[in-house]
Protein backbone atom coordinates (compact mmCIF):
# COMPACT_ATOMS: atom_id res chain seq x y z
CA UNK A 1 0.00 0.00 0.00
CA UNK A 2 1.37 3.39 -0.96
CA UNK A 3 1.84 5.72 1.98
CA UNK A 4 0.80 9.32 1.60
CA UNK A 5 3.71 11.74 1.81
CA UNK A 6 3.69 13.69 5.04
CA UNK A 7 2.79 17.34 4.72
CA UNK A 8 5.37 19.68 6.20
CA UNK A 9 3.91 22.79 7.79
CA UNK A 10 5.92 25.87 8.65
CA UNK A 11 5.61 29.22 10.34
CA UNK A 12 7.93 31.17 8.05
CA UNK A 13 5.37 33.81 7.13
CA UNK A 14 4.48 34.53 10.77
CA UNK A 15 8.14 34.67 11.79
CA UNK A 16 9.04 36.88 8.84
CA UNK A 17 6.28 39.37 9.55
CA UNK A 18 7.19 39.35 13.23
CA UNK A 19 10.76 40.23 12.31
CA UNK A 20 9.93 43.86 11.56
CA UNK A 21 8.02 42.86 8.46
CA UNK A 22 11.04 41.40 6.72
CA UNK A 23 10.35 41.10 2.99
CA UNK A 24 10.45 37.79 1.14
CA UNK A 25 13.31 39.14 -0.93
CA UNK A 26 15.32 40.04 2.17
CA UNK A 27 14.76 36.60 3.66
CA UNK A 28 15.66 34.96 0.35
CA UNK A 29 18.93 36.89 0.22
CA UNK A 30 19.78 35.99 3.81
CA UNK A 31 19.22 32.26 3.37
CA UNK A 32 20.53 32.02 -0.20
CA UNK A 33 17.48 31.14 -2.24
CA UNK A 34 15.12 32.89 -4.64
CA UNK A 35 12.05 34.90 -3.64
CA UNK A 36 9.87 32.42 -5.55
CA UNK A 37 11.09 29.61 -3.28
CA UNK A 38 10.27 31.63 -0.15
CA UNK A 39 6.79 32.27 -1.51
CA UNK A 40 6.25 28.57 -2.25
CA UNK A 41 7.56 27.69 1.22
CA UNK A 42 5.12 30.09 2.85
CA UNK A 43 2.30 28.55 0.82
CA UNK A 44 3.53 25.13 2.02
CA UNK A 45 3.86 23.99 -1.56
CA UNK A 46 7.54 23.18 -1.30
CA UNK A 47 9.54 21.32 1.35
CA UNK A 48 13.11 22.60 1.58
CA UNK A 49 16.36 20.71 1.93
CA UNK A 50 17.74 20.31 5.44
CA UNK A 51 20.38 22.95 4.71
CA UNK A 52 17.82 25.54 3.65
CA UNK A 53 15.53 24.65 6.59
CA UNK A 54 18.44 25.15 9.03
CA UNK A 55 19.38 28.47 7.44
CA UNK A 56 15.81 29.71 7.72
CA UNK A 57 15.53 28.61 11.34
CA UNK A 58 18.86 30.24 12.18
CA UNK A 59 17.76 33.48 10.56
CA UNK A 60 14.85 33.70 13.00
CA UNK A 61 16.96 32.41 15.90
CA UNK A 62 14.79 29.30 16.23
CA UNK A 63 15.30 25.56 16.12
CA UNK A 64 14.29 23.75 12.92
CA UNK A 65 11.39 21.99 14.68
CA UNK A 66 10.08 25.35 15.86
CA UNK A 67 9.78 26.50 12.23
CA UNK A 68 8.89 23.24 10.46
CA UNK A 69 6.43 20.63 11.69
CA UNK A 70 5.28 17.41 10.09
CA UNK A 71 1.51 17.29 9.79
CA UNK A 72 -0.01 14.82 12.25
CA UNK A 73 3.16 14.31 14.32
CA UNK B 1 11.74 36.81 -51.86
CA UNK B 2 14.21 35.25 -49.44
CA UNK B 3 13.63 38.00 -46.87
CA UNK B 4 9.88 37.58 -47.25
CA UNK B 5 10.21 33.89 -46.42
CA UNK B 6 12.60 34.64 -43.58
CA UNK B 7 10.22 37.27 -42.18
CA UNK B 8 7.30 34.86 -42.42
CA UNK B 9 9.39 32.20 -40.71
CA UNK B 10 10.34 34.51 -37.85
CA UNK B 11 6.69 35.56 -37.52
CA UNK B 12 5.67 31.92 -37.37
CA UNK B 13 8.39 31.32 -34.80
CA UNK B 14 7.09 34.17 -32.67
CA UNK B 15 3.57 32.83 -32.93
CA UNK B 16 4.77 29.36 -31.90
CA UNK B 17 6.56 30.88 -28.97
CA UNK B 18 3.49 32.86 -27.91
CA UNK B 19 1.33 29.73 -28.07
CA UNK B 20 3.93 27.74 -26.10
CA UNK B 21 4.07 30.51 -23.50
CA UNK B 22 0.30 30.54 -23.24
CA UNK B 23 0.19 26.75 -22.82
CA UNK B 24 2.98 26.64 -20.25
CA UNK B 25 1.91 29.58 -18.16
CA UNK B 26 -0.10 28.97 -15.04
CA UNK B 27 2.72 26.95 -13.56
CA UNK B 28 3.85 27.42 -10.02
CA UNK B 29 6.05 30.41 -10.56
CA UNK B 30 3.63 32.56 -12.49
CA UNK B 31 1.36 32.29 -9.48
CA UNK B 32 4.31 32.59 -7.17
CA UNK B 33 5.07 36.10 -8.34
CA UNK B 34 7.11 36.11 -11.50
CA UNK B 35 9.44 33.82 -13.33
CA UNK B 36 12.70 32.66 -11.82
CA UNK B 37 15.90 33.64 -13.59
CA UNK B 38 16.34 30.08 -14.87
CA UNK B 39 12.84 30.18 -16.34
CA UNK B 40 13.59 33.47 -18.08
CA UNK B 41 16.80 32.01 -19.45
CA UNK B 42 14.93 28.94 -20.68
CA UNK B 43 12.44 31.16 -22.52
CA UNK B 44 15.27 33.08 -24.17
CA UNK B 45 16.88 29.77 -25.12
CA UNK B 46 13.65 28.57 -26.71
CA UNK B 47 13.25 31.87 -28.54
CA UNK B 48 16.79 31.52 -29.94
CA UNK B 49 16.12 27.93 -30.92
CA UNK B 50 12.78 28.64 -32.58
CA UNK B 51 14.19 31.66 -34.45
CA UNK B 52 17.13 29.63 -35.75
CA UNK B 53 14.87 26.72 -36.70
CA UNK B 54 12.49 29.04 -38.56
CA UNK B 55 15.46 30.59 -40.35
CA UNK B 56 16.64 27.13 -41.40
CA UNK B 57 13.20 26.22 -42.68
CA UNK B 58 13.13 29.47 -44.65
CA UNK B 59 16.53 28.71 -46.18
CA UNK B 60 15.45 25.26 -47.28
CA UNK B 61 12.11 26.50 -48.57
CA UNK B 62 13.74 29.18 -50.70
CA UNK B 63 16.98 27.55 -51.80
CA UNK B 64 16.04 23.89 -51.79
CA UNK B 65 18.01 20.82 -50.83
CA UNK B 66 19.93 20.72 -54.11
CA UNK B 67 21.49 24.09 -53.44
CA UNK B 68 22.45 23.02 -49.92
CA UNK B 69 24.24 20.09 -51.46
CA UNK B 70 25.96 22.02 -54.26
CA UNK B 71 26.27 25.61 -53.09
CA UNK B 72 28.87 26.27 -50.33
CA UNK B 73 27.30 29.66 -49.47
CA UNK B 74 23.98 27.99 -48.63
CA UNK B 75 25.75 25.46 -46.43
CA UNK B 76 27.57 28.31 -44.73
CA UNK B 77 24.24 30.08 -44.13
CA UNK B 78 22.78 26.92 -42.61
CA UNK B 79 25.81 26.36 -40.38
CA UNK B 80 25.74 30.03 -39.34
CA UNK B 81 22.10 29.84 -38.33
CA UNK B 82 22.72 26.66 -36.34
CA UNK B 83 25.86 28.19 -34.83
CA UNK B 84 23.99 31.35 -33.76
CA UNK B 85 21.16 29.33 -32.21
CA UNK B 86 23.58 27.07 -30.36
CA UNK B 87 25.75 30.00 -29.20
CA UNK B 88 22.84 32.05 -27.85
CA UNK B 89 21.27 29.02 -26.20
CA UNK B 90 24.54 27.93 -24.62
CA UNK B 91 25.15 31.45 -23.37
CA UNK B 92 21.82 31.81 -21.56
CA UNK B 93 21.06 28.23 -20.47
CA UNK B 94 23.79 26.42 -18.52
CA UNK B 95 25.02 23.20 -20.16
CA UNK B 96 26.22 21.60 -16.94
CA UNK B 97 25.62 22.37 -13.33
CA UNK B 98 27.69 20.49 -10.82
CA UNK B 99 25.94 21.87 -7.80
CA UNK B 100 28.13 24.94 -7.55
CA UNK B 101 26.28 27.97 -6.21
CA UNK B 102 24.99 30.52 -8.68
CA UNK B 103 23.86 33.93 -7.56
CA UNK B 104 20.61 33.71 -9.52
CA UNK B 105 19.55 30.17 -8.63
CA UNK B 106 18.79 28.03 -5.62
CA UNK B 107 18.24 24.37 -4.73
CA UNK B 108 14.83 24.22 -6.39
CA UNK B 109 16.24 25.60 -9.66
CA UNK B 110 19.03 23.04 -9.47
CA UNK B 111 16.58 20.15 -9.02
CA UNK B 112 14.50 21.38 -11.98
CA UNK B 113 17.67 21.66 -14.07
CA UNK B 114 18.78 18.16 -13.09
CA UNK B 115 15.50 16.71 -14.30
CA UNK B 116 15.47 18.52 -17.65
CA UNK B 117 17.60 15.91 -19.53
CA UNK B 118 14.68 13.47 -19.32
CA UNK B 119 12.89 15.69 -21.85
CA UNK B 120 16.02 15.75 -24.03
CA UNK B 121 15.91 12.00 -24.51
CA UNK B 122 12.26 12.04 -25.55
CA UNK B 123 12.82 15.01 -27.89
CA UNK B 124 15.77 13.34 -29.64
CA UNK B 125 13.80 10.12 -30.09
CA UNK B 126 10.88 12.09 -31.51
CA UNK B 127 13.16 13.96 -33.93
CA UNK B 128 14.69 10.71 -35.16
CA UNK B 129 11.25 9.12 -35.50
CA UNK B 130 10.01 12.06 -37.57
CA UNK B 131 13.09 11.91 -39.82
CA UNK B 132 12.66 8.15 -40.28
CA UNK B 133 8.98 8.42 -41.19
CA UNK B 134 9.48 11.37 -43.56
CA UNK B 135 12.48 9.89 -45.37
CA UNK B 136 10.79 6.52 -45.69
CA UNK B 137 7.67 8.10 -47.15
CA UNK B 138 9.55 10.45 -49.49
CA UNK B 139 12.10 8.01 -50.86
CA UNK B 140 10.23 4.73 -50.65
CA UNK B 141 9.86 4.48 -54.42
CA UNK B 142 13.43 5.48 -55.32
CA UNK B 143 14.93 3.05 -52.82
CA UNK B 144 17.78 5.40 -51.85
CA UNK B 145 18.24 8.55 -49.80
CA UNK B 146 20.31 11.53 -51.02
CA UNK B 147 23.68 11.86 -49.32
CA UNK B 148 22.75 15.30 -47.96
CA UNK B 149 20.42 13.81 -45.36
CA UNK B 150 22.83 12.18 -42.88
CA UNK B 151 24.42 15.53 -42.05
CA UNK B 152 20.99 17.20 -41.85
CA UNK B 153 19.76 14.47 -39.50
CA UNK B 154 22.80 14.92 -37.28
CA UNK B 155 22.56 18.74 -37.23
CA UNK B 156 18.84 18.79 -36.53
CA UNK B 157 19.10 16.14 -33.81
CA UNK B 158 21.96 17.99 -32.16
CA UNK B 159 19.90 21.17 -32.30
CA UNK B 160 16.84 19.46 -30.81
CA UNK B 161 19.02 17.90 -28.10
CA UNK B 162 20.30 21.33 -27.11
CA UNK B 163 17.10 23.37 -27.22
CA UNK B 164 14.93 20.70 -25.56
CA UNK B 165 16.76 21.36 -22.27
CA UNK B 166 14.86 24.66 -22.12
CA UNK B 167 11.57 22.85 -22.60
CA UNK B 168 12.61 20.42 -19.88
CA UNK B 169 13.27 23.30 -17.50
CA UNK B 170 9.88 24.93 -18.17
CA UNK B 171 8.07 21.61 -17.80
CA UNK B 172 9.97 21.02 -14.56
CA UNK B 173 8.66 24.24 -13.06
CA UNK B 174 5.16 23.50 -14.28
CA UNK B 175 5.20 20.09 -12.60
CA UNK B 176 5.43 21.90 -9.31
CA UNK B 177 8.36 20.29 -7.57
CA UNK B 178 7.20 19.81 -4.01
CA UNK B 179 10.24 18.57 -2.19
CA UNK B 180 13.96 19.26 -2.36
CA UNK B 181 14.81 15.53 -2.28
CA UNK B 182 11.92 14.34 -4.44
Amino acid sequence: MKRAKPKVRNTIRELRLAADGMTQQALAERVGCTRQTILLLEQERYTPSLVLAMRIARTFDKRVDQVFQIDGD
Amino acid sequence: MFWLYLGAAVLLGGLTLAIAHHLLRGGTDVEAGGLTTLQKRAWIGIAAGVAAAMGLIAVFLVRGLELYDEHPATRLLVYSLIGCGVAIHSFVVPRTWRGEPRSWADERDLRVFERAPAVQGVAVLLALAIWTILLTEWFQSSGSIPIVFPSLIFLSTFFVHLVSVSFGILIGYRRSLREAWE
